[in-house]
Parts: structure tokens; C-alpha cells; sequence
């Protein structure tokens, strides 16, 4: 049997590729994730743990803290050569424009360096920097300019290093000042050429001198630093796990359609394989085996898949300088999940291969069209999970509980098993209702659409995989562009202001003039104000009415005597300079900051001065412009920025592209094999209207005609697929966002549905023009069959 | 025939060789030939006697190794591939043996194809009187799979003439009918070159069928060997044996 199936595998592997592309897409994309995060994983843990690299033992606290100051304790235990507290901080480093987020470990003692210099000096003084060259060479400096370390405190670079690139963090090296008590990681200890190390750690333990401490050896810390970690990676793994689900879900959709058309067109060869004594059985086996080959071959591609797009990702994020990781266990498990799934999706096409009649070897016209009319089985099972679905979603939506959003993943499983079990009911109406919409539009069209529908399990089948996939991502999608509008509603609504600037000490001179040059900057307005003491603390009374009315934000006048505070800086009472102000609730104050009207302004002792800047731009979310501003803000003094919105803004913006685009092309390996399945369909029923297309081409047809028509069905398939999917995964995301907030007290998130045009429409763009290119081959071999085949009796 | 009669179709040292791996198959072998308008030929010969290959280069389905094809006016020999495809669609009719129509089409809409195809206008008094003639007005609306094998091959017959082509090629046009409705069908073929004027050049082995012709070409290794007008079905059934001896 095996024989057998190996020699149909090998005498048509025209009709498997599709198959086989499908199977090594599912399993690469788990073999990918796979290798990925264990390589990820292994990375960060090697990188977390970099400052112990050169050390022999590692003294360290439960509680991840120790002393710096142990060090030197340590260092004076027998057996021990060197001892260095390991500190690191993370922090922005920035050079003109330039920002990068960096690890900057403390160098103390030559002896524990890890990173060769790739030129310059390690840092000696507290000015001096040495960083990374991927750090070097994004901030675009070298040795001898000067970078800003957060906080603003400047650095000369004075040496650059060979170290791991890293997406994340970028490495650093500084020299703390003297004399500063820090909380350590760990210590890292060295140990004399000649120590004895279980004596050495004994004597560390006793020069510590603390039961709470933990001295063990350095490899013994990392390996508890890579479990600690490995928490935090399990659930991007399963989250991309579930991805991989999806992904291998729609492949098994695609496999399945491929057997059952592959049954179909084999009725004859199987017929006879009963006609000579096989049994339903045998002819069973021989498809499943087929099968298994299949599942294997494809797996094992797909493993090679995988572990090359996981190299090329921690290419990216620079974990692959550690190595590349591979648990082969996990690797098996690929495999398997592939070969199994393959062999899942070949049960049912096998079936009905075991019920084929010896006589349909008999049979010479093929049957033209399976028009089997959809059980009604199928119908009373769809209605069952569309009403489950419905009178779950109707609970989720009116519900005020918790458990809304749990009714309402709930509904949208019940109702997409629905909504794609009932496929082979409603898609073949779609195509011939496009086929009357579209009719008119010339023979080619009307040829391609009567196509499209005349194997109704087929198509749908092939419009389910598209569904799914593109209905996923439209879910995704409408979600977080809904996610992003209610949040920047939110934001906009809490932080009005662009940017607000409070300066305790004043405005410095210039600063206005310098944001209002700036540009992106649209508006600028300075407030008024003057320091009071209250209770002995400091606080900023200012007139803000008029730079209110230049903002364009909530601006009822403040009436004399009156001192407005934030919600959660209002005193119970205040009293400036004997006077006493009534105070009332108010917004955009900040910190230590109340409103007050002119004239009450005046009265107040002191003298008035320019206290703070309001800037309005462009576009808030413009990072470049909010950078920029920012910077002119900052030039000359270091102003209280919190209450503003535009870097709070921008920052979600950011994030939920950056979410959007990785989860969409995550998802996207769905949709590509649901295309896959496309290109398969159109193949496979091409070969099976070899005649039909020769006939075509001897009365008159075009080759291009021809190839239109292809053309025309597999668009036709995709835009069933992409209706259905849109309009589910546009219904999915309203009720889950809708239900996920409906129990929301107090309407602190208002729910805006938001569909993104961009996303969507570059998503059914790319999977029109995919379809359109799935066209392509078997409209060649359509457009090449010679009209002589027409005449040839089979 | 008369000499005098005007050319629908011919071919002139025609040959096609088919190369088939080591050794090159010369299906048709220099083979001139003239159709006169108006008739209706057969074209006879066992089995690899080159007949569908001359049919099939005379209809612009396959190219001739050498030598020319004249459809009216048009030489496809020396046309592009596309030019050819026109000439099928809008100056040729086909009946084949079987497998003739689109499963997908009705049967009104299966005639009317080679129209729509070139984007002409369909003409429904013609068609209307080529569907009276054919006895299908009752069936236009059916699906293929819903008609008599007979049913079909009229509809296919339909189909050849409704585009007025210069010739039309039927190939074993009877074969897969049974004995009644295949003379029905050489009937009406007949008739239609007969009282039409529509010339029809018909492949087969079965001389019952060639006996409804005018005129019945024997090939036998790709060449005529045998040219008989107006053929009774003793003269045929003589030629037949002559060959098959």
C-alpha cells in the first residue's frame, strides 16, 4: 500500500503541491514560534545575566536586591581574586534627535568585562560612557561626541564595544560616581587561579555573613534566571500558539477540499481499484497513507521553514549573537500536529472513496457537477449554533455583569461555526447571485461565475478557509482601531493639552518664541502666574483663562476668590498670605498648580511672572513635532511635562500600529493559505475541465478570454470570502467591544467603533491581488489545453 | 461534382508530421484537396488513417507541418494563433462525438456561445428557425445532463449553424448515438447542405453514415486513396474492404 501511494504521489505531484505548501505553512509557522522564543528566551536570560559572565559565584538575595556595598566584604573572603557589585540601570541615551532605550551596567573591575572594545577605553570617570556599537551606530556617534543619558545628565562616549544587538536595549558601559550606595542584582565573584571553589563559596557565604543571601556558582544563577523568565515568554508562546491554531485550522479546511476534489477526480482509478478486488477498506488506506506521506513530507519542509524564519527573526531582534535554540521535543510536536492534521483532513474524502462503486470505472462522462443538494442535517445543526450564538450574543450585549465578555466569545464561537457550516448553503446562492448581478458583463464572466458555483461543497469549502482567516483579522483589526479611538477619546478628553510646560522657577527667556518656531507647532500660550507659599510648601497661582481660549479648551471663567484645583490636589481650604480663597474642582492644573482669575491673581503677593507654556500642534500623534517641542520646552530648563497628552497619544498610536501590524501579518499566514487553497481549488477543477476548456478554445475562445475566466472565479471566491469574513469580523469586534464595556461603570471608556480604512482595505487589496495571482497558473494550463483534446474521446 | 462549383474549403500539400519520441509519425502525407461549396462530404479511413488529423488541420484546431489551408478567403496556414481562434469562432461550426456541450449552460445558451464569444448580435428569427428545424424549441431551457444523447448532438448541430460558418466539421458525429437517431441527425445534415447550401465535412469510419454524402474521401496512411461522388452504400462498403484487406 505504501508502494502504491508513493507512486501516486510521485506520478502527479502537480495536484499535492498546493497540499504540501499548506502543511509546511502551519507547521513552519510552529516550528518558527517554537525556535523563536526558545532562542528569545535564551537570549534575554543570557543577556539578563550578562554582568555575571566572567564570574566564578554569584551572591544573591531572593528578593533580587543585595547590597553594593557586600562587595567589598566579598572580595576579602579566601579563595576570592575579585569581587564587583552588578549594577545596571535602564535609561534613554540620546544624541541630537536620536533616542535609544539602553542597559547601562556599572564597570568597576577590568576583570569581570564581558564585551572586547571594538575601539577607545572603557569609561574611568563618571562623564565617560562606553556603548555598544549598535548603539554607537544608531545614535549615529563615536568616540569623543557627547550623548544625554535620561535625565539629561551629559556623557562623553569614550569607548565602543562588541556586544549582542538587541531590539529591545541596547548595551551600555558607565562608571557610577564614587562613594554612591547602590542595590546590586548580584555580586559577582572571581576566584583565585588555585581556590578550591566549594571552599571559596564557603568563605564568601561566612565574609556575607547573612542566612537571607545565596552564594552559588555563576552557571547554577543563570539557569534560575532562565526559569524565571520563562513565565513571562509562555505567554507569548501560547499567544502565538493560538495564531498557529488558526493557521493550521484553515490549512486542515484547505487539505480536506483538496482529497475530497482529488476523490472526485479519481473515481474511475478508484473504481477500478475496487472492480479488481480491492476492498472500500483498501482503497481507504491507500488515500490515508497517501496522506501520512503527505503530512510528513510537508511537516519536514516546514520545519526547514520554520527554523529559517526564526533565525532571520532573532537576526532582527539580536538574540541570535547567543545562539540559536532548538527544542527539538517541541519540533516533534510540529510534526506530528502537521501529520496529523493532514491525515484528519483526508478522513472524510477517504470515506467516500471507500464508498465508490467498482462501476464508476465503467462510467466515461465524469460527472459534471455534484449538485447534491445540502442535507438537512446541515441546515437544522447551523441553525442550532447561529440561534445558540444569537441568544448568547443577545445576553452579552444586555448583561451589566462580568461574564459578559465570556458570553460573548462564547456567541462568536457558536456563531462561526454557524456561519461556516451553513457555507455550502448560502455560498453557492452568493456566486449566483453575483452571477445575475454580473451576468450581463459578457460571456467570459457569466462562464467564470457558473463555474464558481457549479461545485457548491467545493466553493464553499474554499470560500470557509477564507472566511475564517479574513474574518479573524477584520475582527483584530476593527478591535484595536475601535481600542485606539476610545482610548484617544479618553486621552483627549483627560489631557486636551498638546503639551503643557509648568516651570517652578519661570519661563526661561526665549522658550516661547523658540516652541512657537518649531516646526508642526501650531499654537503657543503663556500663562501668567506667581509662586505663593501655602503651609510652607510652594504652589503656582496662574491665570490661565486667555491661553484656555487660545487652546480651545474648556474655559468657564474662574469668578474672583475662587482657587480651582485638580480633583485630587483640592485642599480642604486655602489660605494664601492671610487671605482665604474658596476652592473648587477644576482641570489641567497638575501638581502643586491652582487657577485663579486675574484680578485674584493681582491681589496675591508676589510678583507676576511667565510660569507655564501651552503648546498646540499640528498633530498630536506626530512623533517628530511632540520631539522637537519637547526639546525647545527642555532647552533651558526642566519643566513639569505631565500634563500632557500629545506624548501619551502618540505612544498609543505607536503601540497599536506596531500591535496591529504584527498581529495582522500573524494572522496573515491564514489568509495565505486560505489563498493557497484558492490557487488549489482553481487548479485542481482546471484539470478536471481539461475538455471543457479545449471545447471553449475550439469554438473561438481566447487563450486570454480563458484566462480571464479563471481570473473572474477566483475573485469571485475571494470576494465571497472576504464579504462573509468582513462582515463577521466587523459584527465580532462590535460585540465584544460593546459587551466588554457594557459592564464599564460610569462610561469611563465610551466604545467607539472605529474601521480603519487603511488596514482593511490594504487587507482585501493584498488578498484580491492574491487571488488574482492564484489565477495565474492554472489559467495558463486552462489557456494551454489545444482544442484537438476537445475532440479526443477519454 | 461540377468543376465549376466555388471552393469552401481546401487544403494543398498538406502534411503533418507528429514527432513521437526516436521515430516522427507523418499523420497526413502531402494531401490536396478541394471542398466545394455547398456539400457534404465524408472523410473515411480506419483507425491512424490521418482522417481526424486532416479534419483537424482543415478546422484550424492543430497546425500543418506543411502546406496550406483555405477557409473562404482566409489562409491558416500563415495566420497567428489568434487570428485562427477568429476564424474558428465566426467562419466554423463544430459537431463532435460526444462532450459537446457546456454542463454549465442551458441549451439555448449553449448554441448561442460561439455569439456571444465574438460579441455579435444574435440573430432570432435565424435562430428560431435553426431550433424549429432541429425540433428543440421545447428544450432551450434545459441543462445538458437533462437531455437524450440525440437531444444533445442537435443542440450541438445548432450550435455549428447558428454562427452561418463557410464550413461545418462534424467528427463521428453519430458515433455515440444509436442507429435511429443517428440517420435522423445524417438527415438533417443533409438536408441542410442540400436545402441550405451550408457545406459539411464529416469524419467517420461507418459508411451508412457516408453514404448520406455527396462525396466521400478514403485516406489510409495519410493519403486519399479513394474519391467517390455521390457514394451508395455498395460503392462504400466495396472501398471500405478494400482497404481493410
Amino acid at each position: 500500500m505504501l508502494r502504491q501511494a508513493l507512486s501516486e504521489l510521485r506520478l502527479r505531484p502537480g495536484r499535492f503541491v498546493a497540499t504540501l505548501i499548506a502543511i509546511a505553512i502551519s507547521v513552519g509557522f510552529i516550528a518558527a514560534i517554537s525556535v523563536f522564543i526558545s532562542t528569545e528566551q535564551a537570549g534575554t536570560a543570557r543577556a539578563n545575566s550578562m554582568g555575571l559572565s566572567q564570574a566564578d559565584l554569584a551572591v544573591h538575595s531572593p528578593d533580587g536586591v543585595v547590597s553594593a556595598e557586600l562587595a567589598d566584604a566579598v572580595a576579602r573572603a579566601d579563595g576570592v581574586a575579585a569581587a564587583q557589585p552588578v549594577l545596571s540601570r535602564s535609561t534613554d541615551v540620546t544624541a541630537a534627535e536620536r533616542t535609544v532605550f539602553a542597559t547601562l551596567w556599572a564597570d568597576v573591575a577590568p576583570d569581570f568585562r564581558w564585551a572586547d572594545l571594538d575601539e577607545g577605553r572603557y569609561p574611568e570617570t563618571a562623564g565617560e560612557i562606553a556603548v555598544s556599537r549598535d548603539m554607537a551606530d544608531t545614535l549615529g556617534v563615536t568616540v569623543g561626541d557627547e550623548v544625554g543619558l535620561g535625565g539629561g545628565s551629559p556623557a562623553v562616549v569614550v569607548g565602543i564595544t562588541r556586544d549582542a544587538e538587541s531590539l529591545f536595549a541596547s548595551t551600555g558601559y558607565i562608571r557610577p560616581p564614587a562613594g554612591t550606595a547602590a542595590d546590586a542584582e548580584a555580586i559577582a565573584v572571581r576566584l583565585a587561579p588555585d581556590a578550591d571553589p566549594d571552599a571559596a563559596a564557603a568563605a564568601v557565604g561566612n565574609a556575607v555573613a547573612d542566612d537571607d543571601l545565596v552564594v552559588e556558582t555563576a552557571e547554577e544563577y543563570r539557569a534560575s534566571r532562565l526559569v524565571s523568565i520563562t513565565g513571562e515568554f509562555d505567554i507569548f508562546r501560547n499567544m502565538l500558539l493560538g495564531f498557529a491554531g488558526v493557521a493550521v485550522l484553515v490549512g486542515m479546511i484547505t487539505i480536506g477540499n483538496t482529497f475530497a476534489i482529488l476523490v472526485t477526480q479519481r473515481r474511475r482509478q478508484l473504481g477500478l481499484l475496487r472492480a479488481v478486488g480491492a476492498t472500500g477498506g483498501q482503497v481507504m488506506g491507500r488515500l490515508l497513507t497517501e496522506s501520512l506521506l503527505l503530512g510528513l513530507a510537508g511537516s519536514l519542509i516546514g520545519i526547514g521553514l520554520g527554523v529559517a524564519v526564526a533565525a532571520v527573526g532573532t537576526a532582527f531582534t539580536g538574540s541570535i549573537f547567543w545562539g540559536i535554540v532548538v527544542n527539538w521535543a517541541e519540533l516533534g510536536i510540529a510534526v506530528v500536529v502537521g501529520v496529523t492534521a493532514t491525515v484528519a483532513s483526508a478522513v472524510l474524502p477517504a470515506v467516500s472513496a471507500a464508498r465508490v462503486a467498482p462501476l464508476a470505472a465503467l462510467q466515461t462522462v465524469p460527472s459534471a457537477a455534484e449538485a447534491r443538494r445540502a442535507g438537512l442535517v446541515r441546515i437544522i445543526v447551523a441553525v442550532l449554533f447561529l440561534a445558540g450564538g444569537g441568544l448568547l450574543a443577545v445576553t452579552a450585549l444586555g448583561g451589566t455583569g462580568d461574564l459578559n465578555i465570556v458570553y460573548a466569545v462564547g456567541a462568536g464561537g457558536l456563531l462561526t461555526i454557524g456561519v461556516l457550516g451553513a457555507a455550502p448553503l448560502f455560498v453557492p446562492a452568493l456566486l449566483s447571485g453575483m452571477g445575475r448581478l454580473f451576468g450581463g458583463a459578457g460571456p467570459t464572466t457569466r462562464l467564470a461565475l457558473k463555474n464558481s458555483a457549479r461545485n457548491p461543497r467545493r466553493s464553499a469549502a474554499t470560500a470557509t478557509a477564507l472566511m475564517l482567516a479574513i474574518g479573524l483579522v477584520v475582527t483584530l483589526q476593527v478591535g484595536l482601531a475601535s481600542a485606539r479611538t476610545s482610548g484617544m477619546d479618553t486621552i483627549d478628553r483627560e489631557f486636551p493639552l498638546d503639551l503643557a510646560a509648568t516651570y517652578a522657577a519661570g519661563v526661561p527667556a526665549g522658550t516661547a518664541e523658540r516652541v512657537e518656531d518649531t516646526p508642526g507647532v501650531e499654537s503657543v500660550a503663556v500663562l501668567r502666574g506667581k509662586p505663593v507659599q501655602v503651609d510652607g510648601a510652594v504652589f503656582l497661582a496662574v491665570d490661565d483663562r486667555a491661553a484656555r481660549a487660545a487652546m480651545g479648551v474648556e474655559a468657564e471663567p474662574i469668578p474672583d476668590g475662587i482657587a480651582r484645583f485638580e480633583e485630587w490636589a483640592m485642599p480642604d481650604s486655602l489660605t494664601v498670605d492671610g487671605t482665604a480663597l474658596d476652592v473648587q474642582e477644576g482641570r489641567l492644573y497638575g501638581q502643586s498648580t491652582f487657577g485663579v482669575s486675574e484680578a485674584t491673581l493681582a491681589a496675591l503677593p508676589g510678583e507676576t511672572t511667565d510660569v507655564a507654556v501651552w503648546v498646540k500642534l499640528a498633530d498630536r500623534t506626530d512623533a517628530a513635532a511632540v520631539n522637537a517641542a519637547v526639546a525647545a520646552l527642555t532647552a533651558d530648563g526642566n519643566p513639569d511635562l505631565s500634563n500632557s497628552g500629545a506624548q501619551m497619544a502618540g505612544i498609543l498610536e505607536q503601540v497599536i500600529d506596531v500591535v496591529v501590524i504584527v498581529m495582522t501579518a500573524l494572522l496573515g499566514v491564514a489568509v495565505a493559505i486560505a489563498i493557497v487553497g484558492v490557487s488549489n481549488t482553481l487548479g485542481l477543477s482546471v484539470i478536471e475541465r481539461q475538455r471543457e476548456s479545449a471545447l471553449l478554445r475550439a469554438l473561438g475562445m481566447q487563450r486570454g478570454q480563458l484566462r480571464g475566466m479563471l481570473l473572474i472565479e477566483a475573485l469571485a471566491l475571494a470576494v465571497v470570502g472576504i464579504v462573509v469574513g468582513v462582515g463577521a469580523g466587523v459584527f465580532f469586534a462590535w460585540l465584544g467591544l460593546t459587551s466588554a464595556f457594557a459592564g464599564v461603570p460610569g462610561g469611563v471608556v465610551q466604545v467607539r467603533m472605529t474601521i480603519e480604512p487603511m488596514w482593511t482595505v490594504a487587507l482585501l487589496g493584498v488578498c484580491l491581488a492574491a487571488a488574482a495571482l492564484a489565477s495565474v497558473l492554472p489559467g495558463r494550463r486552462a489557456a494551454n489545453a489545444t482544442p484537438t483534446q476537445a475532440l479526443a474521446v477519454e | 461534382m461540377s468543376v465549376a462549383a466555388p471552393t469552401a474549403c481546401a487544403v494543398q500539400h498538406l502534411t503533418k508530421v507528429y514527432p513521437t519520441g526516436g521515430a516522427s509519425v507523418t499523420a497526413v502525407d502531402d494531401v490536396s484537396v478541394a471542398i466545394a461549396k455547398g456539400s457534404f462530404t465524408a472523410i473515411m479511413g480506419p483507425s491512424g488513417s490521418g482522417k481526424s488529423t486532416l479534419m483537424h488541420c482543415m478546422a484550424g484546431l492543430d497546425r500543418p507541418t506543411r502546406g496550406d489551408v483555405l477557409i473562404g478567403e482566409h489562409n491558416l496556414a500563415f495566420m497567428p494563433e489568434k487570428a485562427v481562434t477568429k476564424v474558428r469562432r465566426d467562419r466554423i461550426g463544430f459537431v463532435f462525438q460526444a462532450f459537446n456541450l457546456l454542463p454549465t449552460l442551458t441549451a439555448e445558451q449553449n448554441i448561442v456561445l460561439p455569439l456571444e464569444l465574438s460579441g455579435t448580435r444574435v440573430d432570432r428569427e435565424h435562430l428560431a428557425s435553426i431550433v424549429e428545424s432541429l425540433g428543440l424549441a421545447d428544450r432551450l431551457g434545459h441543462r445538458p445532463s437533462q437531455l437524450s444523447g440525440g437531444q444533445q448532438q442537435r443542440v450541438a448541430v445548432a450550435r455549428a449553424l447558428v454562427t452561418r460558418p463557410e464550413v461545418v466539421f462534424a467528427d463521428e458525429p453519430t458515433g455515440a448515438l444509436d442507429r435511429k437517431t443517428g440517420t435522423a441527425l445524417l438527415e438533417y445534415l443533409q438536408a441542410s447542405a442540400r436545402d441550405r447550401g451550408q457545406t459539411i465535412i464529416m469524419v467517420t469510419h461507418d459508411p451508412h453514415a457516408a453514404s448520406y454524402a455527396d462525396r466521400a474521401l478514403m485516406l489510409l496512411d495519410g493519403r486519399i486513396v479513394g474519391d467517390l461522388d455521390q457514394p451508395t452504400p455498395d460503392e462504400l462498403a466495396g472501398l471500405v474492404g478494400s482497404v481493410a484487406a
